[in-house]
């Protein structure tokens, strides 16, 4: 066994692969970590503006937020899926089943 | 000395790095409590719970006993401020407006640009008479 200064070398290696894993842990769960806020926050928004147009199509987007093929490029991209106890029709109808719709917009932030 | 593995230099220095790498990791977890980054966190997750609750339920437009998420009704925005008042204990400060109106605000003046830790939750609404742009509810809680 070759001896390094302190440790032999196989030691010195064990202790380099411990720090390696482990770091790469934490980077792991820290960039998980950071995206779970805003990731919740965009889809909350992207069912609001899904329900929002439901009541009233011809409103427009504020500023804070894109959509469609504005989105390309970036990072946090957000589409709904709501799950609506009753239909929500912009004729005021309401039905007692459960549905389930989906939007296949993107949305992002602007 | 030789063991199954490892000899047992390498086995002492492993222990002794897990031992340093715990308890390194537990001072730090115990610091990062206390940053202003924690605090922000926990800031912004009460501002999108009172956020999400605003919409789906509190300010919800009721017609024929049935909720409309995201449809606000004027008449209930009163109804949040004694809510947030509940859900933001002092020393926190908070305050909600949908598009510049505002419909809740803390006895100690809100959450002016001036407070250094200010979480922000917006969500898009809905409300008779509403015209251009998608009205923004918006929820800040602050220290």
């Amino acid at each position: 066994m070759r001896k390094g200064i302190v440790f032999t070398m196989d030691a010195a290696f064990a202790l380099y692969l411990s720090f390696l894993i482990m770091s790469t842990l934490i980077i792991v769960l820290e960039s998980n970590t950071n995206y779970s806020g805003d990731s919740l926050s965009l889809t909350r928004l992207a069912e609001d503006l899904y329900l929002v147009k439901k009541y009233n199509p011809s409103l427009t987007l504020p500023s804070f937020i894109k959509t469609g093929s504005d989105c390309d490029g970036k990072d946090l991209i957000a589409s709904a899926q709501n799950f609506v106890y009753g239909d929500i029709g912009s004729d005021d109808s309401w039905t007692t089943k459960s549905d389930v719709y989906t939007t296949s917009e993107k949305v992002c932030y602007g | 000395m030789k063991g199954q593995l490892f000899i047992a230099d390498v086995l002492a220095s492993l222990l002794i790095v897990t031992i340093i790498v715990a308890y390194t990791t537990w001072e730090l977890e115990q610091i990062y409590n206390r940053t202003p980054d924690a605090e922000y966190e926990k800031l912004n997750s009460l501002a999108n719970d009172i956020a999400q609750m605003a919409v789906k339920n509190i300010l919800a437009n009721r017609t024929g006993g049935l909720i409309r998420p995201n449809w606000i009704e004027p008449n209930r925005w009163n109804l949040l401020k004694g809510n947030m008042s509940e859900m933001v204990p002092s020393p926190y400060g908070y305050e909600a407006s949908v598009s510049g109106t505002t419909l809740s605000i803390s006895g100690s003046g809100g959450c002016p640009s001036t407070k250094s830790n200010i979480a922000v939750a917006r969500r898009l609404v809905y409300y008779n008479g509403a015209s251009g742009e998608i009205p923004v509810l918006t929820v800040k809680v602050c220290v």
